[in-house]
C-alpha cells in the first residue's frame, strides 16, 4: 500500500515534469538538538502549493520549477527556516525556545502565550502523564508541579486522590480544584466512606474516568485570576485537560497501541518487636489478641479455643515477617488503542482503553477494573466548525473496609499476637479458622474470612462530552457555542454475612459475632451537570503596535444528584446478599438535590510590542443556592506582565535569554452547598448513647413522627470571597539552559459558609452563617537547568520547592474563635483556631510540672492534662519535588523524588500497635518493671495551698506497662500522631525509542518500551516505624488530613509498557 | 451582535431552565406540612429515649445497679466516676433533649391553640426540665430555645426552673377549656387528658418533696403535698412509653446499643444482689443472672473489678460475676413514671405530713405489688411477709421510711434509673457504707445489705456522683456556661 502511494506521487510529479523546466532538489532535515532525523516535517515551496514531508531518515525530494526557489521547513516545536533549494541540502532546525513561544491553554479554553500570562500557568505534556502508567491522570503529576499538594488516599486500588493547590482555604465546603475537560466542567466527587472509624472505603473521585493516554496536555491555573472566567467553582483553582484530537498522518495509519504490565508490592508496614508473645499484664493466655505475654521461650503451646475436644499448637517463638507472609503481589494489566486522523476539513480521534488491577491483598476483595472509550471529531464547513467529544467509562472497584468494626481486615491483622500465624489461617474449612472458634473473641475475626465472605462493590458507568459550534463570523470575530453534559450512575454493594446464625453456639458467639446479623447494603446515584457556555471573540492588530484580544459570554450551568438507598439485616440466608434475603423489612431513603448556577463574563487582553501584556476579566454569577438577595456575586481581576528581557542590551541577552514580570490580582467566589438557607423537618429519632437507634416509624403502633430540623437555615448568607494578590519572576539564563519562575502569592477568603455548631439550648444544635476569615501566603519556586548537552547526551534537572503558610484569621469570638474540622468525642482533634494554622491539633498530654517533670499518679502512670492542648499542625513546613532526566539517542531515564516535610497526623495504627503490645517501641526495659523517668508524684501541700511534687519511686508493673503504652506513652493521647514528613522515590521511568533506522522499513512508525516503576521507595523520620503517611481515612479534602483508621498499608509499583505507532 | 447574544442565550436557557428559585430542600417536609400531630410522638420519643437509654445507663452504675463486667473496658469511668467535662457524658441528652423535645414542643405551641393538647406539652416540658435540672442542676430556662436571637442563653439555676415549670404546669392546667379534647397523636397516655392530669400531679409530687427535702420553702410544698394527697387524683398504670418490638431497629433503646456494640459489658453490682438475696426477694431473677462459675448470685463491689485479685482473689473474670441480663430489656417500654414509684411516693408522704400509718402501709404494699406485677413475678404477698420487708414488723416510722426508700430503690432497678439515682441522692437511703470498699471484702459482715459503697477505684470525687457534669456542647458555644463543677458537687435540692 505505501509503496504503490508513492508510486502514485512519483507518476504526479513526472508528469508534472513533462510539462514545465522541472529541478529536482533532495535534502535530509535533522533537528540541532539531538542530531536525529526529523519525521515528517513540511517542505514547502514558497509561493506555490508545492510541497511535501520527509520519511523515516528525515529525508526528502522535491522538484521545483526554477533554480534559487525557496523552500520553507518547518516542524511542530522546532523553529522554521528558510533556505534556498539546492542538490542534497542539510537542513538543520532549532528548537522552538519553550519558555519564549510555548503556548498554553488558559480559562475557556483560550489559548495563549505563556510569556503573555500575568499569573501562574503550570502546563503538562500529555506524554509526562503517560509516561508512569498511572490509573489516572493526576498521580502522574504528585510532586511535580509547585503549589500543588497531590496525595493518594490509599494505594488500594482505584482509590481517590486529593488535589490542594495553594492550601487550604474553604473550612467547610470543597477545596479540590475544578476539573475542566476540553471545556466542560467534570463533576469529581469523591465516593468514600463517611464513616472512617467504624468501615472506611474508598472507590475514587470523579476525574479517575479520564483515561491518561487520552490527555494531549493539563494546564493547572491556581490563582484567582487565572480562574476568574470559571466564576464560582473555581475558587480552588482549575485543572484544565485538553484531549488528544486527529491530525494528518504523514506516514502510517495513526494507530497507537500501549500495553503493559505492572506489579505491586507491599511497601509500609509497622516495625514490630520480635521478643514478646500472645498473653496479657505478663502472662500467658490462649485467647488474646495482644503480645503482652512473658519472653518467648521456644515452647510449645496450646491456644485458642477448644474444637472436638482439641486445641491449636503453637511454638512460642516470633514470627517475623507475619503481616509480609500475608500480602500478595498485585498484577495490573492495561491495554490502550487509538487511532487518529484528519483531512482538510475533518479530524478524529477514537480511543479504547482498559485496566484490570488486583492489589496486593489477597483474593481480589481489592481489585480495579477501568474501560474507557472515548471518540472526537471536528468538521468544517467554510467557516462554521463543528466539534464534538463524547466519552465513556466503566469502572468497578472492589475495597476491603478499613476502620475499626467487625469487617476491617487490617484492624483483624494488627491485632494480631506476634506468634500467631496469620498466613497459616488461609483454610476456612478448617473450625479453627471460622469466626466461631477463630482464636480471640475480642472484636476481631480472621482476616481471610473477611476477604472472602464481605462484599463491598462500587461500579459506576459514566459518558461525558461536549458539543460545539465555532462560527467565524465576520473578520475579527469568532462565535462559540458549547454544550457539555456529564451524567454518571453508581451503584454501591456492600454484604456482610450473618454470622450469629452460621456460627450460634460456637465460643466466640455470644462475645463477637451474636449481633452481626448480616446486612445487605444498596445505593444507586446519580448525577447528571449539563453546562453551557456561549461566547464571542474579538481578536486584531491595533495601531501603534498593539493588539486586542477580547471575549465575552454567557456561562449556564445545572447539577442535579441523587440516590436511594436501601437496607436488611437480619439475612435469612447467611450469606445471600440479596434485599429480599430477610424477614425483616428493609429499611429505604431517598435524596434529591438541584441547583443552577448563571454567569456573565469578559476578559480583554490588550498587548503591546510583544512585550508588555495587560488583562482584565470580570465575572458575574447568580446562583441558585443563596437566599434571593445574595444570589448576584460579582468579581473581577486584573495581570499584567512584562517581558523586560526585550529591552536588555545584546550583549547581556547573551546571559539573560529570557526576563518576565507579572502581577495579578483577582477575586474569586464560592457559593453555598444546596439547601442551607431554609430550616426543615425530618423523620424523627433519636439515640443518646450513640450506638443503636430507636427511630420511627415504630412498627407495633403504626406510628410515625416528624421533629424539626436540628440545622437553622440561614435566609442572610452571603457567598463565600476569595481574594488573591500574586507576583512572579521568570529568568531564563544561557541560552536557557538555566531557568526559574518564581511566585510570590497571598490569597485571603473571607465569609466562609460554615455550619457551626451551637449550644443545643437554642433549641438547635446548629446554625448556617458566614464566619472567618482564612489567609494562605507562600511561595512557589521552579529551577530547571541542563548541565550537559551534546549531540547524542542530555542532562536536565528540575527542582520545585513550594512553601505555605495558613493561618486563621478571624474566626467569631463569640464562638471561642475556635471550631473543630474533626475529631474524637471528647480527645484528640483538629481545629481551626483564630491566629493559628488552619489545622491545629488539641490533644491530652501528661501533666508536667513547672520545670517540665512528669506527674505520676500513685501506680507510677503519668497523669493526663485536665484539657487538651495544642500540640502542632497538619500543614507541611514545605514541599519539594526533585526531578532528573538522562536522554542518550532514543534512550530516556527520568527520576523523581518527592519530598514533603513537617505536619503531624493520627496514627491508629500506631495506637492499635501500643495497646496490643506489637510495636517495637514497648519492649522498652525488656518489659522490666521501670519508673516514668524524670517523674514526680504529688505528696500533701504546702502552707500556701500548693501541691508538693516529690520524686517518684514507683515503678510501672506489667500490668502498669501495658497501660503506659495504651494510653499513649509518655506523650499520652498526643503520642499517636505522628510526623508526617516523607520523601518518596515517586518515580523512575526508563524508556528505549527503537532507532528510525530499524523501523525504516516496517509498516511502524515508533516503537517505545519503557519501564516504570511509582512510589518504589519512602523515607520517613525514625520516629515514625508505623506506617506511610500519606495514606488516610477520611476522604480526600480537608478532614481527611486527620489521619489514618487502620488504613490499609500502601503498596510500591512497577512494570513495563510497550508503545507502538503505526 | 447584540441579537446574536440573545439568541445564543435564549438557545442556552432551552437546555437548563433559568429558574433559581429552586433550594426548597425537596427531601424535608416543610413546616406547614408537618402537623403537629405528627410531631408530638416525637417529643415523647425524644424524652423517654434520653431516659432509657443512655441516663439508664449511667445513673445504673451510679445508683449501684450496674458494674463493669471484668474482662470488658467499656464503662470503666463509669464504674470508676472518671467523669468530667470531656467524658462526652451527657452532650446527647442535653442536645436531644432541647433540640429535639423541648424545640419541638416549642414548635407545637406555636401552631396549637388547642388547650389540652398545650397542657400535655407543658408536662412533657416539665417533665424534660426535671430531668435536665436533677441531672446538672442548672440550666439554660429563661432565655432557652431562642434560636438564633440568642445563641448564648444565661443558665438559670435548678430552684428557678423547678419553680417555673411547676407554675407553667398550674397555669396550663388552670387553662384547660374543658370542650377542648386532645387531639394530638399520643402513644403513651392515648389522649386521656385525665390521665395526663394524673400524670402532672405525680410529677408535683415528686418534685414537691425535693423542694422540701431541700429545704426550699418547705412548708409551702409540705402543704401543696397534702392537698395532692387528699385529692387523690393520680395516674392509673404505668406512664411509659412502649413502642418496641423484636427487630433490629425496633428494641428499646438501651438493648439497641448493648446489641449493637456487640459486647455484654453490664454485671450487677454488690448493692442490689446483696439487699435481694437478704430480703429473699424473688424480683433478683428478672434483671440477673447467677454466675457461671457456680450457679450463685454475686454482685461485683463498685469500681473493684481491678483490684479483687489485689485483695487476694485467685483470679476475678467475668465467671466470677452475676451478668445482668439483656432478654428482658429487648422490648421493654421506658417508664417515665411507674405506679410503683407513685405508690412509694404517697406512702412516704402520708407517714411523714399525715402521720396516716394505714395509708402509708397500704401505698407501700401497693407500691411493691405494682412492681411484682409489672415484671410478671408472682410471690408479693408472700415477699411482703418476710421480716425484712414487712411494714408491721418495723419498729419505728424512721424504719418505716427507710423501707420505703429501699423497696422504691429495689422496685426502680431494671425500670427507671434515673429516678433510682436521683431518690438516693434525695433519701440518702439506701445508707452509705461507712469504710473503704476493700471492708466489704474483707469482713462483709461490716456491710449492711443494699448500702452504697463508695467505688473502691474512684477518680474524680471522694464519694459517690452527686451530679453529671456540664456537657461539652455548651461549654464549648456557650460562654454563659457556668463554672466547672465536678461530680461531687450536689445539685440544688440534694442539700443532705
Amino acid at each position: 500500500m505505501e509503496k504503490r502511494l508513492t508510486m502514485i506521487l512519483a507518476c504526479l510529479f513526472l508528469s508534472i515534469g513533462m510539462a514545465m523546466a522541472q529541478i529536482k532538489v533532495t535534502g535530509t532535515v535533522v533537528s540541532q538538538e539531538d542530531g536525529q532525523p526529523v519525521v515528517g516535517a513540511s517542505v514547502l515551496v514558497v509561493g506555490t502549493k508545492t510541497g511535501t514531508v520527509t520519511d523515516v531518515d528525515g529525508k526528502f525530494s522535491l522538484t521545483v520549477a526554477e533554480k534559487g526557489a525557496k523552500l520553507r521547513v518547518s516542524y511542530l516545536g522546532l523553529l522554521p527556516k528558510e533556505v534556498t533549494a539546492s542538490e542534497n541540502m542539510q537542513i538543520t532546525l532549532t528548537s522552538d525556545d519553550k519558555t519564549l513561544n510555548e503556548v498554553v491553554v488558559t480559562a475557556m479554553g483560550i489559548k495563549r502565550s505563556a510569556k503573555a500570562l500575568g499569573y501562574s500557568a503550570t502546563q503538562v505534556n500529555g506524554d509526562k502523564i503517560a509516561e508512569t502508567r498511572t490509573n489516572d491522570v493526576m498521580t502522574s503529576l504528585q510532586g511535580k508541579i509547585a503549589g500543588v499538594t497531590i496525595a493518594n488516599t490509599s494505594s488500594d486500588p482505584g482509590a481517590s486522590n486529593s488535589v490542594i493547590i495553594r492550601g487550604y482555604s474553604s473550612l467547610s465546603g470543597s477545596n479540590q480544584p475544578l476539573y475542566v475537560i476540553d471545556g466542560v466542567p467534570l463533576t469529581n466527587t469523591s465516593v468514600s466512606s463517611g464513616d472512617g472509624l467504624n468501615s472506611g472505603f474508598d472507590f475514587g473521585n470523579g476525574a479517575n474516568a479520564v483515561n491518561p493516554d487520552d490527555v494531549a496536555s493539563l494546564t493547572v491555573l491556581k490563582g484567582a485570576a487565572a480562574t476568574a472566567l470559571y466564576g464560582s467553582r473555581a475558587a480552588n483553582g482549575v485543572i484544565l485537560i485538553t484531549t488528544k484530537t486527529g491530525s494528518k498522518q504523514h506516514k502510517g495509519l495513526g494507530i497507537e497501541y500501549n500495553g503493559g504490565l505492572q506489579w505491586e508490592t507491599l511497601l509500609r508496614i509497622p516495625q514490630l518487636q520480635n521478643d514478646f508473645g500472645m498473653g496479657w499484664y505478663g502472662e500467658k493466655t490462649m485467647i488474646e489478641n495482644g503480645s503482652w505475654g512473658p519472653k518467648f521461650d521456644g515452647s510449645t503451646l496450646r491456644y485458642g479455643n477448644v474444637y472436638d475436644n482439641s486445641q491449636k499448637l503453637k511454638s512460642y517463638v516470633p514470627i517475623k515477617d507475619n503481616i509480609k507472609d500475608f500480602f500478595d503481589t498485585g498484577l495490573r494489566y492495561s491495554n490502550d488503542i487509538s487511532f487518529n486522523g484528519a483531512t482538510e476539513a475533518s479530524t478524529y480521534f477514537v480511543s479504547l482503553s482498559q485496566i484490570h488491577e488486583d492489589g496486593i491483598i489477597p483474593t481480589d476483595a481489592d481489585s480495579y477494573k477501568k474501560y474507557t472509550f472515548s471518540a472526537r471529531g471536528s468538521h468544517k464547513i467554510k467557516n462554521l466548525t463543528f466539534s464534538t467529544s463524547l466519552n465513556y467509562s466503566y469502572q468497578n472497584n472492589n475495597f476491603v473496609t478499613t476502620g475499626q468494626k467487625a469487617g476491617s481486615m487490617y484492624n483483624a491483622i494488627m491485632q494480631t499476637p506476634r506468634d500467631i500465624s496469620i498466613a497459616e489461617m488461609k483454610d476456612l474449612s478448617d473450625p479453627f479458622n471460622t469466626p466461631g472458634y477463630y482464636y480471640t473473641p475480642y472484636g476481631v475475626t480472621n482476616p481471610y474470612y473477611i476477604l472472602n465472605n464481605y462484599q463491598n462493590e462500587y461500579e459506576n458507568e459514566r459518558f461525558f462530552g461536549k458539543f460545539q459550534i465555532d462560527y467565524d463570523f465576520l473578520k475579527y470575530f469568532k462565535f462559540t457555542y458549547r454544550f457539555g453534559l456529564d451524567t454518571n450512575t453508581g451503584h454501591r454493594d456492600f454484604g456482610q454475612p450473618n454470622m450469629s446464625a452460621i456460627y450460634n453456639g460456637d465460643p466466640d458467639w455470644s462475645d463477637a459475632l451474636k449481633s452481626l446479623t448480616g446486612e445487605v447494603y444498596q445505593q444507586t446515584t446519580r448525577q447528571r451537570e449539563i453546562n453551557q457556555d456561549a461566547m464571542v471573540t474579538f481578536d486584531k492588530d491595533l495601531p501603534e503596535s498593539l493588539h486586542l484580544n477580547a471575549v465575552a459570554g454567557f456561562n449556564g450551568n445545572e447539577r442535579k444528584y441523587s440516590y436511594f438507598t436501601a437496607d436488611v439485616t437480619n439475612l435469612s440466608i447467611p450469606t445471600y446478599f440479596n434485599l429480599s434475603n430477610s424477614a425483616e423489612k428493609p429499611t429505604v431513603s431517598q435524596y434529591s438535590s438541584l441547583r443552577r448556577l448563571m454567569g456573565v463574563y469578559a476578559q480583554a487582553e490588550l498587548a503591546w510590542k510583544d512585550m508588555a501584556y495587560l488583562t482584565m476579566t470580570a465575572r458575574n454569577d447568580w446562583s441558585s443556592t443563596l437566599p434571593k438577595g445574595n444570589r448576584s456575586f460579582f468579581y473581577p481581576g486584573i495581570t499584567a506582565s512584562w517581558v523586560f528581557s526585550q529591552l536588555l542590551p545584546e550583549n547581556l541577552k547573551k546571559y539573560i535569554s529570557f526576563g518576565k514580570l507579572r502581577a495579578a490580582w483577582g477575586k474569586t467566589g464560592n457559593d453555598a452547598n444546596v439547601y442551607m438557607t431554609n430550616s426543615v423537618f425530618a423523620q424523627a429519632g433519636s439515640s443518646s448513647s450513640g450506638w443503636g437507634s430507636s427511630s420511627f416509624p415504630f412498627t407495633k403502633n403504626s406510628l410515625n413522627a416528624y421533629t424539626e430540623g436540628n440545622v437553622l437555615g440561614s435566609s442572610t448568607l452571603s457567598p463565600e470571597m476569595t481574594t488573591e494578590t500574586e507576583l512572579g519572576l521568570n529568568m531564563a539564563f544561557f541560552d536557557n539552559r538555566l531557568s526559574f519562575d518564581f511566585a510570590y502569592y497571598n490569597r485571603i477568603t473571607n465569609k466562609q459558609i460554615f455550619s457551626l455548631d451551637m449550644d443545643p439550648a437554642t433549641g438547635y444544635t446548629a446554625q448556617n452563617i458566614n464566619l472567618g476569615k482564612v489567609r494562605n501566603r507562600g511561595i512557589e519556586l521552579l529551577v530547571t537547568g541542563t548541565p550537559i548537552k551534546t549531540n547524542d547526551f542530555q542532562w536536565d534537572l528540575t527542582w520545585n520547592f513550594t512553601k505555605n503558610k495558613n493561618k486563621v484569621l478571624d474566626l467569631p469570638d463569640a464562638f471561642g474563635g475556635e471550631t473543630e474540622i474533626y475529631g474524637f468525642s471528647g480527645g484528640t482533634g483538629l481545629y481551626a483556631i483564630e491566629g493559628g494554622e488552619m489545622g491545629v491539633y488539641k490533644a491530652y498530654v501528661a501533666q508536667k510540672t513547672a520545670d517540665g517533670k512528669i506527674i505520676v499518679d500513685e501506680n507510677g502512670l503519668p497523669l493526663k492534662s485536665t484539657t487538651t492542648q495544642e500540640v502542632g499542625s497538619m500543614n507541611y513546613k514545605y514541599q519539594m519535588g526533585f526531578g532528573s532526566t538522562f536522554k542518550y539517542k532514543g534512550i530516556s531515564l527520568a527520576i523523581d523524588f518527592d519530598i514533603r516535610h513537617g505536619g503531624l497526623l493520627f496514627s491508629r495504627t500506631k495506637d492499635i500497635e501500643y495497646f496490643t503490645g506489637n510495636a517495637m517501641q514497648t519492649v522498652y526495659n525488656d518489659r522490666n518493671p521501670w519508673i516514668v523517668p524524670n517523674s514526680v508524684v504529688a505528696n500533701g501541700t504546702d502552707a500556701q495551698g500548693n501541691t508538693i511534687y516529690t520524686e517518684n519511686t514507683t515503678a510501672l508493673t506489667a500490668t502498669n506497662i501495658y497501660n503506659y503504652w495504651n494510653n499513649g506513652g509518655i506523650d499520652m493521647d498526643s503520642g499517636f500522631l505522628i510526623n508526617k514528613s516523607y520523601v518518596k522515590l515517586r518515580s523512575v521511568v526508563l524508556s528505549w525509542d527503537l532507532p528510525n533506522s530499524w523501523l525504516r522499513n516496517t509498516f511502524l512508525t515508533g516503537v517505545r518500551l519503557s519501564f516504570f516503576g511509582n512510589n518504589l521507595f519512602v523515607w520517613t523520620p525514625s520516629s515514625n516505624t508505623f506506617i506511610d503517611p500519606e495514606v488516610t481515612s477520611f476522604g480526600n479534602d480537608l478532614e481527611g488530613n486527620f489521619g489514618e483508621y487502620s488504613a490499609n498499608p500502601s503498596s510500591r509499583k512497577f512494570g513495563f509498557n510497550l508503545n507502538v505507532k503505526f | 451582535m447584540k441579537k446574536i447574544l440573545l439568541i445564543s442565550a435564549a438557545s442556552m436557557f432551552m437546555l437548563t431552565g433559568c429558574d433559581l428559585n429552586i433550594n426548597e430542600d425537596p427531601n424535608y417536609p416543610t413546616e406547614s406540612a408537618v402537623t403537629t400531630d405528627l410531631q408530638f410522638p416525637a417529643v415523647e420519643n425524644s424524652i423517654a429515649d434520653a431516659l432509657g437509654d443512655q441516663m439508664f445507663n449511667y445513673a445504673g452504675f451510679f445508683a449501684q445497679y450496674f458494674e463493669q463486667r471484668p474482662e470488658m473496658n467499656q464503662y470503666n469511668t463509669l464504674a470508676e466516676l472518671n467523669l468530667d467535662e470531656s467524658s462526652d457524658l451527657f452532650n446527647r441528652c442535653y442536645s436531644n433533649l432541647f433540640a429535639q423535645a423541648l424545640e419541638d414542643i416549642n414548635s407545637i405551641k406555636k401552631r396549637d391553640t388547642n388547650t389540652a393538647d398545650l397542657f400535655a406539652c407543658t408536662v412533657m416540658r416539665a417533665y424534660a426540665y426535671q430531668l435536665l435540672v436533677d441531672n446538672m442542676s442548672d440550666v439554660p430556662y429563661t432565655e432557652a430555645l431562642q434560636g438564633s436571637s440568642n445563641t448564648m442563653p444565661k443558665w438559670d439555676d435548678g430552684e428557678t426552673v423547678y419553680k417555673g415549670v411547676l407554675k407553667e404546669l398550674d397555669d396550663a392546667e388552670a387553662a384547660i377549656n374543658s370542650s377542648d379534647l386532645m387531639t394530638l397523636t399520643d402513644a403513651m397516655l392515648s389522649k386521656n387528658i385525665s390521665q395526663w392530669k394524673g400524670f402532672a400531679n405525680a410529677l408535683r409530687l415528686r418534685m414537691y418533696l425535693r423542694l422540701i427535702d431541700g429545704g426550699i420553702d418547705a412548708s409551702t410544698y409540705e402543704a401543696k403535698v397534702k392537698t395532692l394527697i387528699s385529692a387523690g387524683n393520680f395516674f392509673t398504670g404505668d406512664v411509659a412509653w412502649d413502642v418496641y418490638s423484636d427487630a433490629e431497629g425496633q428494641y428499646n433503646p438501651w438493648y439497641g446499643s448493648m446489641f449493637k456494640l456487640s459486647a455484654e459489658n453490664h454485671v450487677a453490682a454488690y448493692p442490689i444482689v446483696t439487699y435481694y438475696m437478704a430480703t429473699n426477694d424473688p424480683r433478683i431473677s428478672y434483671g440477673i443472672l447467677k454466675r457461671s462459675s457456680d450457679n450463685t448470685y454475686v454482685g461485683q463491689i463498685p469500681g473493684a473489678k481491678t483490684l479483687y485479685t489485689t485483695w487476694g482473689e485467685k483470679d476475678w473474670k467475668n465467671a466470677q460475676v452475676s451478668e445482668i441480663n439483656y432478654a428482658p430489656s429487648k422490648t421493654m417500654p421506658i417508664y417515665l413514671f411507674t405506679q410503683s414509684e407513685l405508690q412509694f411516693l404517697i406512702a412516704e408522704a402520708q407517714l411523714r405530713f399525715n402521720s396516716n400509718d394505714a395509708a402509708a402501709k397500704t401505698a407501700y404494699e401497693a407500691g411493691v405489688k405494682a412492681d411484682f406485677t409489672s415484671r410478671g413475678i408472682d410471690g408479693a404477698a408472700t415477699f411482703l411477709t418476710g421480716n425484712r420487708v414487712n411494714w408491721d414488723s418495723q419498729a419505728t416510722s424512721a424504719d418505716k421510711l427507710n423501707l420505703i426508700y429501699m423497696q422504691k430503690w429495689a422496685a426502680l432497678f431494671y425500670r427507671d434509673h434515673m429516678e433510682a439515682w436521683s431518690e438516693v441522692r434525695r433519701t440518702d437511703v439506701p445508707a452509705t457504707y461507712s469504710g473503704a470498699a476493700q471492708g466489704v471484702y474483707k469482713d462483709p459482715t461490716s456491710y449492711t445489705a443494699g448500702n452504697m459503697i463508695i467505688p473502691a477505684l474512684h477518680y474524680k470525687t471522694d464519694g459517690l456522683c452527686k451530679r453529671v457534669p456540664y456537657p461539652e456542647n455548651a461549654r464549648q458555644h456557650n460562654n454563659n456556661t457556668p463554672a466547672v463543677k465536678t461530680i461531687g458537687d450536689r445539685v440544688f435540692w440534694d442539700a443532705k
